[in-house]
Protein backbone atom coordinates (compact mmCIF):
# COMPACT_ATOMS: atom_id res chain seq x y z
CA UNK A 1 0.00 0.00 0.00
CA UNK A 2 3.05 2.29 0.85
CA UNK A 3 3.94 2.07 -3.12
CA UNK A 4 0.35 3.22 -4.04
CA UNK A 5 0.30 5.78 -1.44
CA UNK A 6 3.67 7.13 -2.78
CA UNK A 7 2.47 6.63 -6.44
CA UNK A 8 -0.87 8.24 -6.02
CA UNK A 9 0.66 11.79 -4.14
CA UNK A 10 3.54 12.18 -7.13
CA UNK A 11 0.47 12.02 -9.40
CA UNK A 12 -1.53 14.42 -6.78
CA UNK A 13 1.70 16.64 -7.59
CA UNK A 14 1.18 16.29 -11.48
CA UNK A 15 -2.55 17.49 -11.45
CA UNK A 16 -1.40 20.29 -9.04
CA UNK A 17 1.17 21.62 -10.77
CA UNK A 18 -0.82 21.19 -13.93
CA UNK A 19 -3.18 22.59 -12.82
CA UNK A 20 -1.90 25.68 -11.17
CA UNK A 21 0.78 26.76 -13.69
CA UNK A 22 -1.68 25.67 -17.09
CA UNK A 23 -4.78 24.61 -16.45
CA UNK A 24 -6.49 27.58 -14.88
CA UNK A 25 -5.58 30.72 -16.52
CA UNK A 26 -9.73 31.50 -17.14
CA UNK A 27 -12.50 31.90 -14.47
CA UNK A 28 -14.95 29.54 -13.27
CA UNK A 29 -18.06 30.45 -14.69
CA UNK A 30 -19.57 31.54 -10.70
CA UNK A 31 -17.11 34.04 -10.56
CA UNK A 32 -17.83 34.89 -14.34
CA UNK A 33 -21.60 35.55 -12.98
CA UNK A 34 -20.67 37.61 -9.66
CA UNK A 35 -18.10 39.91 -12.10
CA UNK A 36 -21.41 40.61 -14.27
CA UNK A 37 -23.52 41.44 -11.20
CA UNK A 38 -20.30 43.25 -9.81
CA UNK A 39 -20.62 41.29 -6.99
CA UNK A 40 -17.59 40.90 -4.92
CA UNK A 41 -15.94 37.92 -2.82
CA UNK A 42 -13.94 38.35 0.60
CA UNK A 43 -12.24 35.69 2.78
CA UNK A 44 -13.27 35.49 6.47
CA UNK A 45 -10.28 34.21 6.77
CA UNK A 46 -6.83 35.43 5.72
CA UNK A 47 -5.24 32.32 3.21
CA UNK A 48 -1.77 31.41 3.82
CA UNK A 49 -1.65 31.03 -0.33
CA UNK A 50 -4.25 32.57 -2.25
CA UNK A 51 -4.92 32.02 -5.78
CA UNK A 52 -2.74 28.77 -4.96
CA UNK A 53 0.71 30.23 -5.29
CA UNK A 54 3.00 31.27 -2.93
CA UNK A 55 3.04 35.21 -2.40
CA UNK A 56 6.02 36.67 -4.98
CA UNK A 57 6.13 33.25 -6.55
CA UNK A 58 3.08 33.47 -8.88
CA UNK A 59 4.99 31.92 -11.96
CA UNK A 60 7.44 29.89 -9.86
CA UNK A 61 7.46 26.47 -11.51
CA UNK A 62 9.96 25.46 -8.22
CA UNK A 63 7.86 27.15 -5.47
CA UNK A 64 4.50 25.57 -6.85
CA UNK A 65 6.00 22.22 -6.63
CA UNK A 66 6.74 22.54 -2.92
CA UNK A 67 3.09 24.22 -2.65
CA UNK A 68 1.30 21.61 -4.46
CA UNK A 69 3.22 18.63 -2.34
CA UNK A 70 3.46 20.03 1.05
CA UNK A 71 -0.78 21.15 0.55
CA UNK A 72 -1.59 17.30 -0.38
CA UNK A 73 0.60 15.79 2.42
CA UNK A 74 -1.27 18.01 4.67
CA UNK A 75 -4.45 16.98 3.04
CA UNK A 76 -3.55 13.42 3.20
CA UNK A 77 -2.90 13.65 6.76
CA UNK A 78 -5.99 15.13 8.12
CA UNK A 79 -7.76 12.66 6.19
CA UNK A 80 -5.51 9.97 7.79
CA UNK A 81 -6.46 11.71 11.48
CA UNK A 82 -9.86 12.02 10.80
CA UNK A 83 -10.48 8.38 9.96
CA UNK A 84 -8.17 7.28 12.18
CA UNK A 85 -9.79 9.18 15.19
CA UNK A 86 -13.20 7.36 13.78
CA UNK A 87 -11.91 4.43 13.92
CA UNK A 88 -10.16 4.59 18.02
CA UNK A 89 -13.75 6.05 19.07
CA UNK A 90 -15.63 2.78 18.14
CA UNK A 91 -12.80 0.62 19.06
CA UNK A 92 -13.08 2.80 22.50
CA UNK A 93 -16.45 2.00 22.53
CA UNK B 1 -18.11 25.72 -7.80
CA UNK B 2 -16.63 26.86 -4.27
CA UNK B 3 -18.92 29.95 -3.25
CA UNK B 4 -16.80 32.56 -1.44
CA UNK B 5 -17.64 34.57 1.47
CA UNK B 6 -20.30 37.42 0.46
CA UNK B 7 -22.02 35.95 -2.13
CA UNK B 8 -24.91 34.22 -0.11
CA UNK B 9 -26.66 35.75 2.69
CA UNK B 10 -27.07 34.69 5.95
CA UNK B 11 -30.23 33.11 6.07
CA UNK B 12 -28.93 30.35 3.10
CA UNK B 13 -25.76 30.16 4.82
CA UNK B 14 -27.22 29.33 7.80
CA UNK B 15 -29.48 26.59 6.42
CA UNK B 16 -26.71 25.10 4.07
CA UNK B 17 -24.68 24.64 7.54
CA UNK B 18 -27.71 23.18 9.03
CA UNK B 19 -28.74 20.95 6.56
CA UNK B 20 -25.05 19.76 6.16
CA UNK B 21 -24.27 19.39 10.02
CA UNK B 22 -27.34 16.44 9.99
CA UNK B 23 -25.27 14.52 7.13
CA UNK B 24 -21.77 15.59 9.03
CA UNK B 25 -23.53 13.48 12.14
CA UNK B 26 -24.88 10.94 10.10
CA UNK B 27 -21.93 10.61 7.83
CA UNK B 28 -19.08 10.07 11.10
CA UNK B 29 -21.46 7.41 12.28
CA UNK B 30 -21.73 5.54 9.02
CA UNK B 31 -17.84 5.57 8.34
CA UNK B 32 -17.01 4.72 12.22
CA UNK B 33 -19.30 1.72 11.75
CA UNK B 34 -18.74 0.40 8.47
CA UNK B 35 -14.41 1.46 7.73
CA UNK B 36 -11.85 -0.47 9.83
CA UNK B 37 -7.92 0.06 9.25
CA UNK B 38 -7.78 -1.22 5.68
CA UNK B 39 -9.56 2.07 4.35
CA UNK B 40 -8.06 4.76 6.10
CA UNK B 41 -5.42 5.22 4.01
CA UNK B 42 -7.19 4.56 0.77
CA UNK B 43 -9.59 6.80 2.08
CA UNK B 44 -6.78 9.60 2.75
CA UNK B 45 -4.80 8.96 -0.47
CA UNK B 46 -7.99 9.34 -2.63
CA UNK B 47 -8.49 13.00 -0.67
CA UNK B 48 -5.25 13.99 -1.79
CA UNK B 49 -5.36 13.04 -5.01
CA UNK B 50 -8.61 15.09 -5.57
CA UNK B 51 -7.97 17.13 -3.90
CA UNK B 52 -5.28 18.00 -5.75
CA UNK B 53 -7.18 17.06 -9.21
CA UNK B 54 -9.64 20.14 -8.46
CA UNK B 55 -6.94 22.18 -8.77
CA UNK B 56 -7.35 21.13 -12.74
CA UNK B 57 -9.98 23.71 -14.18
CA UNK B 58 -11.21 22.82 -17.75
CA UNK B 59 -12.31 24.79 -20.57
CA UNK B 60 -16.36 24.56 -20.64
CA UNK B 61 -18.49 27.46 -22.13
CA UNK B 62 -18.28 31.24 -22.86
CA UNK B 63 -14.54 31.40 -21.87
CA UNK B 64 -15.01 29.69 -18.28
CA UNK B 65 -14.17 27.08 -16.78
CA UNK B 66 -14.76 24.11 -14.24
CA UNK B 67 -13.22 21.33 -12.63
CA UNK B 68 -13.86 18.05 -11.56
CA UNK B 69 -15.18 17.06 -7.70
CA UNK B 70 -13.91 13.57 -7.54
CA UNK B 71 -17.01 12.40 -5.20
CA UNK B 72 -18.49 9.79 -7.66
CA UNK B 73 -15.06 7.66 -7.42
CA UNK B 74 -15.10 8.67 -3.66
CA UNK B 75 -18.73 7.05 -3.36
CA UNK B 76 -18.12 3.80 -5.70
CA UNK B 77 -15.57 2.92 -3.68
CA UNK B 78 -15.88 3.87 0.07
CA UNK B 79 -19.33 5.13 0.06
CA UNK B 80 -21.33 8.41 0.21
CA UNK B 81 -20.29 9.05 3.89
CA UNK B 82 -16.93 7.88 3.21
CA UNK B 83 -17.24 10.55 0.25
CA UNK B 84 -18.94 13.47 2.57
CA UNK B 85 -16.14 13.48 5.32
CA UNK B 86 -13.25 13.01 1.99
CA UNK B 87 -15.07 16.37 0.67
CA UNK B 88 -15.48 18.12 3.62
CA UNK B 89 -11.65 18.02 4.30
CA UNK B 90 -10.87 19.20 0.71
CA UNK B 91 -13.72 21.99 1.12
CA UNK B 92 -12.52 22.55 4.51
CA UNK B 93 -8.75 22.96 3.76
CA UNK B 94 -9.01 24.42 0.51
CA UNK B 95 -11.00 27.41 2.19
CA UNK B 96 -8.02 27.43 4.81
CA UNK B 97 -5.10 27.65 3.18
CA UNK B 98 -5.95 28.91 -0.64
CA UNK B 99 -9.07 30.91 0.20
CA UNK B 100 -10.52 28.94 -2.03
CA UNK B 101 -14.41 28.71 -1.00
CA UNK B 102 -15.72 30.70 1.97
CA UNK B 103 -15.42 29.95 5.48
CA UNK B 104 -19.80 31.68 5.82
CA UNK B 105 -20.77 29.32 2.88
CA UNK B 106 -18.49 26.25 4.04
CA UNK B 107 -21.60 24.28 4.59
CA UNK B 108 -23.03 25.45 0.93
CA UNK B 109 -19.81 24.20 -0.61
CA UNK B 110 -20.72 20.64 1.05
CA UNK B 111 -24.12 20.51 0.51
CA UNK B 112 -23.00 21.31 -2.97
CA UNK B 113 -19.90 19.25 -3.59
CA UNK B 114 -19.77 16.82 -0.74
CA UNK B 115 -23.45 15.29 -0.50
CA UNK B 116 -25.53 15.89 -3.98
CA UNK B 117 -22.11 15.47 -5.88
CA UNK B 118 -21.56 12.18 -3.95
CA UNK B 119 -24.98 10.50 -2.59
CA UNK B 120 -26.25 11.30 -6.24
CA UNK B 121 -23.58 9.09 -8.14
CA UNK B 122 -24.13 6.36 -5.75
CA UNK B 123 -27.85 6.50 -5.42
CA UNK B 124 -27.81 6.47 -9.36
CA UNK B 125 -25.29 3.49 -9.87
CA UNK B 126 -27.10 1.73 -6.80
CA UNK B 127 -30.06 1.61 -9.20
CA UNK B 128 -28.42 0.60 -11.90
CA UNK B 129 -27.08 -1.79 -9.81
CA UNK B 130 -30.46 -3.78 -8.84
CA UNK B 131 -31.83 -3.45 -12.54
CA UNK B 132 -28.79 -4.28 -14.91
CA UNK B 133 -27.19 -7.56 -15.03
CA UNK B 134 -24.37 -6.33 -17.86
CA UNK B 135 -20.97 -4.71 -16.88
CA UNK B 136 -21.89 -2.06 -19.63
CA UNK B 137 -25.40 -1.54 -17.82
CA UNK B 138 -23.14 -0.95 -14.90
CA UNK B 139 -20.93 1.88 -16.72
CA UNK B 140 -23.93 3.46 -17.63
CA UNK B 141 -24.71 4.10 -14.38
CA UNK B 142 -21.33 4.97 -13.27
CA UNK B 143 -21.28 7.39 -15.76
CA UNK B 144 -24.88 8.60 -15.98
CA UNK B 145 -24.32 9.18 -11.77
CA UNK B 146 -21.51 11.09 -12.23
CA UNK B 147 -23.28 13.08 -14.62
CA UNK B 148 -26.15 13.83 -12.60
CA UNK B 149 -23.97 14.33 -9.67
CA UNK B 150 -21.93 17.51 -11.17
CA UNK B 151 -24.77 18.48 -12.96
CA UNK B 152 -26.95 18.72 -9.50
CA UNK B 153 -24.24 20.03 -7.61
CA UNK B 154 -24.04 23.10 -9.47
CA UNK B 155 -27.69 23.60 -9.87
CA UNK B 156 -28.22 23.36 -6.17
CA UNK B 157 -25.18 26.02 -6.47
CA UNK B 158 -27.43 28.18 -8.33
CA UNK B 159 -30.20 27.62 -6.61
CA UNK B 160 -28.50 29.21 -3.47
CA UNK B 161 -26.98 31.89 -5.23
CA UNK B 162 -30.48 32.97 -6.67
CA UNK B 163 -31.94 32.60 -3.05
CA UNK B 164 -29.54 35.14 -1.87
CA UNK B 165 -31.42 38.00 -3.44
CA UNK B 166 -30.38 40.94 -3.14
CA UNK B 167 -26.75 39.60 -2.98
CA UNK B 168 -27.32 37.67 -6.46
CA UNK B 169 -29.75 39.47 -8.42
CA UNK B 170 -30.12 37.29 -11.30
CA UNK B 171 -32.81 35.30 -9.32
CA UNK B 172 -33.06 31.58 -9.19
CA UNK B 173 -33.97 30.54 -12.35
CA UNK B 174 -30.89 32.65 -14.08
CA UNK B 175 -28.46 31.30 -11.99
CA UNK B 176 -29.21 27.55 -11.52
CA UNK B 177 -30.05 27.21 -15.50
CA UNK B 178 -26.83 29.36 -16.14
CA UNK B 179 -24.55 26.73 -13.40
CA UNK B 180 -26.37 23.50 -14.45
CA UNK B 181 -25.52 24.45 -18.63
CA UNK B 182 -21.88 25.14 -17.84
CA UNK B 183 -21.20 21.99 -15.42
CA UNK B 184 -23.11 19.77 -17.48
CA UNK B 185 -19.74 19.68 -19.71
CA UNK B 186 -17.46 19.02 -16.58
CA UNK B 187 -20.02 16.75 -15.83
CA UNK B 188 -19.46 14.56 -19.43
CA UNK B 189 -15.90 14.35 -18.28
CA UNK B 190 -16.22 13.51 -14.54
CA UNK B 191 -18.52 10.64 -16.17
CA UNK B 192 -15.75 9.28 -18.49
CA UNK B 193 -12.91 9.55 -16.17
CA UNK B 194 -14.57 7.69 -12.77
CA UNK B 195 -15.94 5.09 -15.95
CA UNK B 196 -12.34 4.84 -16.75
CA UNK B 197 -10.69 4.58 -13.29
CA UNK B 198 -13.48 2.06 -12.22
CA UNK B 199 -12.65 -0.12 -14.89
CA UNK B 200 -8.84 0.20 -14.79
CA UNK B 201 -9.57 -0.69 -10.66
CA UNK B 202 -11.73 -3.50 -11.57
CA UNK B 203 -8.69 -5.20 -13.82
CA UNK B 204 -5.62 -3.94 -11.64
CA UNK B 205 -7.23 -4.23 -7.99
CA UNK B 206 -10.85 -5.89 -7.87
CA UNK B 207 -9.95 -6.27 -3.91
CA UNK B 208 -10.51 -2.46 -3.74
CA UNK B 209 -14.04 -2.57 -5.08
CA UNK B 210 -15.08 -5.17 -2.37
CA UNK B 211 -14.67 -2.89 0.53
CA UNK B 212 -17.46 -2.22 2.56
CA UNK B 213 -18.84 1.31 2.08
CA UNK B 214 -19.74 3.42 4.66
CA UNK B 215 -23.62 4.24 3.14
CA UNK B 216 -27.79 4.27 4.34
CA UNK B 217 -28.92 1.05 4.89
CA UNK B 218 -31.86 2.59 2.64
CA UNK B 219 -29.14 2.55 -0.11
CA UNK B 220 -28.53 -1.50 0.31
CA UNK B 221 -25.10 -2.76 -0.28
CA UNK B 222 -23.28 -4.41 -3.37
CA UNK B 223 -20.32 -6.46 -4.67
CA UNK B 224 -18.92 -5.39 -7.56
CA UNK B 225 -17.48 -9.21 -8.22
CA UNK B 226 -21.42 -10.35 -7.57
CA UNK B 227 -22.75 -7.58 -10.25
CA UNK B 228 -20.37 -8.45 -12.90
CA UNK B 229 -20.09 -12.23 -12.47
Amino acid sequence: MNKVVLAGIAIGALFAIAGVLWLSTSMETLDEIAEQLGVKGFNLWNPLFPDYAVPGHKESVGATLALSLVSIAIVFCAAYLVAKLLIVRREKR
Amino acid sequence: MHIPDGFLSLQVCALTYAVTAVFWAFGFRGVRRAFDERHVPLLSLLTAMFFAAQMMNFPVIGGTTAHLLGGPMLALLLGPYAGLISMTVIILLQALIFGDGGLSTLGANVLNMGIVGVFIPYLVFTVFAKVTKSKRGLYAGVFLGSFLGDLLAAAFAGFELGLSVPVFQYGIQVAVVTMAIHHSIIGIAEGVVTSTIMAVIAKSRPDLLELPKAAPSLFGGWSYSALVS
